[in-house]
């Protein structure tokens, strides 16, 4: 649907394009990816309002592409257990989808987050498997989760603090959880054309 | 006069013989027709023998109220083919209609035993076909691809659902897939060419039908409840429709793959699975995959919870946004509502169900539940004379409890049973629960509770009469 300058999408096929165009992906499987974002995404209120996609002229396809989603809600939970529950994936295929995920946190969040990909990976997988039986990760054994990656405490800290400006995380009782949604804001992003 | 014309196959490359024009209608056959039969039958089958014509009642339904509108001329008459195994089996038949290409495969009864790559645990009906005079029997669940014009994914789920049920129960009927676009609500536009149906529309068609259907999803949040629930249904032996937005794609659930219950002993997972509190492992938490039957792709396709570009389907599990359950008049207590109750029944109910407890909850007749308990042989005499002779509700809602090493051995030591009629503020819809040492029922002539203390019931076979355990074919022996 095209409106002026505008092609609004809601659909599923555009944002996973859009994000595999914006991150690179050479190890990760395609289809998992999609699989991924069809899993996890949802836009807010039936979607064509609320998420869009701006091309500047379909017509001319060397230009330059804007592209905007916004209020996309993201299942992060519902990520991480398909990420990194499934018993038939080897752990380097694992950590190339770890690595997707964070990256699209990176994109959305932008500016927000300045930290090493890996380190926000670590942690959040940490934090992640060490959430069961209603109890979330204290920061003890997050770092004694996290010495196997020769992180220090105090870059773990940062990455904390990070991690909970965005919402990623939260922390209750002294326990840290991982957020079971975020919300996306992919706002005008240029990039090639490529979709 | 009607044909039979046999092609022998000795390789996939035979099934080109089909398009030859001596053979098929260019109108009836397209190339996706012998890849399909040449990729998921291949060398399996012996021979296929060409019935000419054969009057199909879905496509002369659908004939009589679109294509026969139409300005181009579409034939009234389609061929069928029938499979032969190398083993001499009859394997089941396909229909060739003639609409647009890439869609011409119709209804659609094939043996799954031939299509699956690992054991699986399915539902299926009884179907007679009848071939120059004799009667053949196939067990299979039907099938066909989707016209695009007046029929869309959701109409085949829908009617691949309600076929099998008219199939296999007599309080059923097995409305053409004329009926269903007739039958479909529509207030807003028209309903031929259809352009999808929504899970509401879905839930009013098998409302028609004599269903209570119940729509269940749309919070992504609660995916993994939704994927319980439905697993509880398929488990129950209940076909139902899922639909997916992503995709924006339905199709019926049929089943599912392969327990895995070597997952138990991996303690970084059953940490993830376990339900906090109470200890317990759903039985759901260890199946990856299930059964669907989908319109776009051969029949009995695998859907995995975690998909790469090697799948069968380009969908996961946890992509189902919505699923809609067919239930039975009697069938009024939700699986969301049992489970509640289960949980606060482990917190305070008393039963000495005690450690990591796998759980599996299914709905089942109360016939089907005594003709099980008479032929187990390790069952308490107490506890089986208990099930056999107590009054309960026509369906009921069933809950075994085993250990792991119980459950690993496929044996199970705890059960409750709940009145399926129960409202959802009774207190009381338990029928009967026992665990090692005790067995309480209700007993409803009297209106009263009894228990039985002091006994010993041994661990006894799990229930398993809700789908087939079906094996894959020995594919060498076979070629």
């Amino acid at each position: 649907m095209i409106n002026g300058n505008e092609m609004i999408a809601e659909d599923y096929d555009r944002l996973s394009d859009y994000l595999l165009t914006c991150i690179g992906h050479e190890k990760a499987d395609e289809v998992t990816i999609k699989s991924l974002i069809g899993s996890c995404a949802e836009f807010d209120g039936a979607g064509i309002s609320k998420s869009s996609m701006v091309f500047p002229n379909p017509v001319n396809p060397k230009e330059s592409v804007s592209l905007k989603f916004s209020n996309v809600k993201f299942s992060l939970r519902l990520a991480f257990d398909i990420i990194l529950l499934n018993p038939v994936k080897p752990p380097s295929d694992k950590n190339e989808m770890l690595m997707f995920m964070i990256r699209v946190l990176k994109l959305a969040f932008g500016e927000m987050v300045k930290i090493l990909d890996e380190d926000m990976a670590n942690v959040l997988q940490a934090i992640y498997m060490l959430s069961y039986d209603n109890h979330g990760a204290t920061m003890e054994k997050i770092i004694e989760y996290c010495r196997k990656y020769n992180m220090q405490a105090e870059s773990m800290e940062r990455v904390i603090y990070n991690l909970e400006n965005i919402k990623c995380i939260e922390l209750v009782e002294g326990e840290y959880k991982l957020a079971e949604t975020v919300i996306l804001n992919l706002k005008n992003v240029d990039i090639k054309r490529g979709i | 006069m009607i044909s039979y014309q046999s092609i022998e196959i000795n390789e996939k490359k035979s099934y080109g013989q089909l398009l030859d024009s001596c053979c098929i209608s260019d109108k009836h056959i397209d190339s996706m027709v012998v890849d399909f039969l040449g990729k998921y039958l291949g060398d399996l089958i012996s021979k296929v023998i060409i019935e000419w014509p054969y009057y199909d009642q879905d496509y002369l339904s659908i004939y009589y109220i679109h294509y026969s509108k139409k300005f181009k001329n579409y034939p009234k008459y389609c061929y069928r083919l029938h499979f032969i195994s190398r083993r001499g089996e009859y394997c089941g038949c396909t229909v060739l209609r003639p609409i647009i290409i890439g869609k011409k495969m119709g209804k659609t009864y094939i043996k799954p035993e031939l299509l699956l790559k690992e054991r699986a645990y399915l539902v299926r009906g009884e179907y007679n076909v009848h071939i120059e005079g004799m009667e053949e029997l196939v067990d299979a669940f039907p099938w066909m691809m989707q016209d695009t014009d007046i029929t869309t994914c959701a109409h085949i789920a829908v009617w691949s659902v309600l076929r099998y049920y008219g199939s296999r129960f007599v309080n059923y009927s097995c409305p053409t897939l004329g009926e269903i676009v007739e039958n479909v609500h529509e207030e807003w536009g028209r309903k031929t060419p259809s352009v999808g149906l929504t899970p509401i529309q879905v839930s009013e068609i098998l409302s028609r039908y004599g269903f209570y259907p119940i729509i269940r999803g749309g919070n992504k949040n609660k995916t993994d409840l939704l994927l319980e629930e439905t697993f509880a249904y398929i488990e129950s032996g209940i076909p139902i429709i899922a639909m997916c937005e992503s995709k924006q794609h339905a199709f019926s659930v049929i089943g599912h793959g392969e327990i895995k219950k070597d997952i138990l002993d991996n303690d970084e997972y059953v940490n993830k699975i376990r339900e906090p509190e109470t200890n317990i492992i759903l039985h759901s938490k260890l199946i990856n995959s299930i059964y669907v039957m989908d319109d776009n792709c051969f029949p009995y396709r695998r859907v995995d919870k975690y998909i790469d570009s090697e799948s069968d389907v380009p969908y996961s599990m946890y992509e189902i946004s919505y699923v809609v359950v067919p239930l039975y008049a009697r069938m009024q207590l939700e699986y969301h509502e049992v489970y509640n109750r289960f949980i606060g029944l482990v917190k305070y109910g008393g039963m000495k169900w005690e450690g990591t407890r796998i759980v599996r909850i299914y709905l089942t007749s109360s016939d089907l539940l005594k003709n099980y308990a008479k032929l187990q042989e390790n069952m308490s005499s107490i506890l089986k004379n208990i099930i056999i002779h107590l009054n309960m509700s026509k369906y009921v809602w069933c809950i075994d409890t085993s250990d792991v090493e119980e459950y690993k051995e496929g044996k199970v030591s705890g059960k409750v049973i709940i009145d399926a009629t129960a409202g959802t503020k009774d207190g009381e819809p338990w029928l009967l629960m026992h665990d090692k040492g005790e067995v309480r029922f209700y007993d409803v002539l009297k209106d009263t509770n009894e228990i039985i203390k002091n006994i010993n019931i041994e661990p006894y076979a799990e229930y398993a009469h809700n789908l087939d355990c079906i094996e894959v074919y020995n594919k060498e022996e076979m070629r």
